[in-house]
């Protein structure tokens, strides 16, 4: 990485498990963020010309975040249909795991696949890649405060969607709410 | 204390270490008196680790190989799974293929050619209509564990 500005194979051995990490809690499922992370790394490599040192880790997940979006955007305009016992597109949960100790990190996942895909990145972008507010704000291209209320509002739908409310058994609540 | 109130998304910008001391300060405040926003913080809170705590996913092996292996070709990939846009094309096809044998009089035996007809538009509508198809025969799929 000479210089300050990486060259596309640092970045692939360098930051590939970033990337892909991001791609596939956005995407759900393997096929959908291996294809978001090779399409991220050829726009990567073209940008790279005029990439200037700072967050690369925000550069990147600005990138793979675009090529979420482009795709998300794509495929609610051209709709295709699965094949049988292919995974479901973008909204879809992961696979199922072969391990019980996968299963609570599964469901995580399939309740971040329930989010609109704004808040499934911002929280992605928050909670996964760890930015700060500043730097979704630069990757998605909204204000810092849109960003809080997204990541906010999307952790409170993927509360609800991890436990959906219980029918009342005892009549017994916190008495907090209202 | 100035301004306007912190809204309630100031909950997740007082978890992330986002705000302003004043507005901290004021959250703080709230939280005291207000079980509402008590319960709120409790159910961001709990969403926030569950994210927080998934595992680094890892690509499948030989992901990375096969990525840095075509990094000299500049090319656009190939999608995995363009049968996807193929599916309804090809279905339509042999639909219609059905619906001609079936409805065409005065013949005792209709022997269609469904799966010739079928390639044969698929093929060319993927060659016409569909820029990710039309990438097939150069595509080399990178092992994704299919």
């Amino acid at each position: 990485m000479a210089g300050g500005v990486p060259s596309w194979e640092d970045v692939a051995r360098e930051h590939g498990r970033f990337l892909y990490n991001v791609a596939y809690r956005l995407a759900g499922n393997e096929d959908d963020a291996a294809d978001l992370v090779q399409e991220a790394l050829l726009r990567i490599r073209r940008g790279l010309a005029t990439y200037r040192p700072g967050s690369l880790e925000g550069w990147l997940a600005r990138i793979v975040t675009n090529v979420f979006l482009d795709e998300v955007r794509r495929r609610k305009r051209r709709p295709t249909v699965a094949l049988p016992g292919e995974p479901d597109l973008v909204l879809a949960p992961a696979p199922a795991a072969d391990e019980a100790a996968e299963a609570l990190s599964d469901e995580v996942q399939a309740a971040l696949a329930t989010l609109p895909e704004d808040f499934r990145v911002a929280v992605v972008l928050s909670d996964v890649a760890d930015l700060p507010y500043e730097d979704v704000a630069a990757a998605t291209g909204v204000p810092v405060g849109t960003v809080r209320s997204r990541i906010h509002r999307g952790r409170r739908l993927l509360r609800a969607a991890l436990a959906p409310p219980a029918p009342a058994a005892d009549g017994a609540g916190d008495g907090g709410r209202g | 204390m100035s301004g306007p109130p912190v809204p309630e998304d100031g909950l997740s910008g007082y978890l992330d270490g986002e705000l302003t001391p004043a507005e901290r300060a004021e959250v703080e405040d709230r939280l005291e008196t207000s079980p509402e926003w008590r319960a709120i913080l409790a159910e961001v809170t709990e969403a926030r680790a569950a994210v927080r705590g998934l595992p680094v996913r890892e690509a499948p092996s030989g992901f990375w190989d096969a990525v840095l292996s075509r990094g000299a070709e500049e090319r656009p990939v190939e999608r995995s799974r363009r049968w996807q846009v193929l599916a309804p094309i090809a279905a339509t096809a042999a639909a219609a293929a059905v619906l001609v044998a079936v409805l065409l009089p005065g013949r005792e035996t209709v022997t269609p050619a469904v799966p010739a007809l079928v390639d044969a538009h698929a093929a060319e509508a993927s060659v016409a209509a569909d820029p990710i198809s039309r990438l097939a025969p150069i595509g080399v799929p990178v092992g994704l564990g299919r």
